[in-house]
């Protein structure tokens, strides 16, 4: 990860004289954790043991995240259950559990503080690489609509919000494809279904 | 790098002051103290140059240490802050000229934390 950190910090050096590498990062936590709220591709599956006697759990993510939302649950069958998460984190069920068992869910996640010792926010490294000449317009377009600033420019920070909000679009579909091209978006009517498939 | 302790600075001012020569026409504090002048307009100007105070005070650099003192300041901007200790040295001076150089080191230094063109 650390090579395609220094090329988008080059990148963004480059395109903004005058920026400091402490407002530079400062607008990449906050493209990141934009990036992570509108497209739900970083995730991550927890499974927990439910009993018939409670219908709320907590979980929090393994590494340094915060959750934005619960994408789904589903028990050691994979049939889906029903479930909220009013507060990120307190898992409630809508019904009390049959019988105890090990319930998976999945959880979308977004960047979060601390960061690392560099001052750069913790992510997999794979989004990074994939999406690295993207994210590169959404921190141009936050950095440039600053006000008051040598790199302040109104004209092309719409210009790289735009392109921003497309990767955004783009990779929204493509994480619920799992990155398959020409994968399904569509599910058959439920009604059809015998077995309710993962919610995700 | 040049420009890393106060020392560097006070020398470098010293030279765009043509002040060189003791006895000073303007003391070591009184330049300190218009570089501490100076990280206040830059807090107003360009807050994120000293994120690293926002959580605390602005430091107050004084003339002890002044040569083992590092200035917490990104490479980019230390020459502008040179500018502004010298140009709120020449507001001192009453004289018209000065006034004139006063101007500019002010001028010099808003433009650059403002601009790219200075």
């Amino acid at each position: 990860m650390t090579a395609d950190l220094n090329r988008l910090m080059d990148n963004l050096r480059v395109r903004l004289p005058g920026a400091t590498d402490e407002a530079l990062k400062l607008e990449y936590f906050s493209t990141m954790d934009q990036f992570f709220g509108a497209t739900n591709i970083w995730t991550e599956d927890i499974d927990f043991e439910v009993t018939n006697d409670n219908k709320t759990y907590y979980v929090t993510p393994s590494g340094v995240a915060n959750i934005v939302r619960l994408m789904g649950v589903v028990n050691s069958d994979g049939v889906t259950i029903a479930a909220l998460m009013k507060v990120p984190g307190e898992i409630t069920l809508v019904d009390y559990p049959n019988q105890s068992d090990t319930y998976t869910l999945q959880l979308a996640l977004t960047v979060k503080d601390p960061v690392t010792r560099d001052g750069y926010p913790e992510y997999p490294d794979w989004i990074l690489e994939k999406y690295g000449v993207d994210i590169i317009d959404g921190v141009l377009g936050r950095m440039m609509s600053q006000i008051a600033k040598p790199y302040s420019n109104e004209r092309m920070a719409i210009y790289h919000m735009r392109r921003f909000q497309n990767t955004i679009a783009i990779a929204k579909v493509e994480a619920q494809h799992r990155n398959v091209y020409r994968g399904q978006s569509w599910r058959f009517p439920q009604t059809f279904a015998r077995r309710r498939a993962r919610a995700w | 790098m040049a420009l890393d302790t106060v020392a560097d600075y006070i020398r470098n001012a010293r030279v765009l002051l043509q002040d060189t020569i003791p006895d000073y026409r303007y003391s070591d504090s009184e330049l300190v103290e218009n570089m501490n002048l100076g990280l206040l307009e830059i807090r107003r100007l360009r807050p994120e140059l000293v994120r690293a105070y926002f959580r605390s005070t602005i430091p107050t650099y004084t003339t002890t240490n002044m040569s083992t003192t590092n200035v917490a300041m990104d490479p980019m901007y230390r020459v502008s802050l040179l500018y502004y200790i010298c140009g709120q040295a020449q507001l001192r001076d009453d004289e018209n000229t000065q006034d004139a150089r006063a101007a500019v080191f002010l001028n010099k230094f808003v433009a650059q934390m403002l601009t790219i063109q200075s």
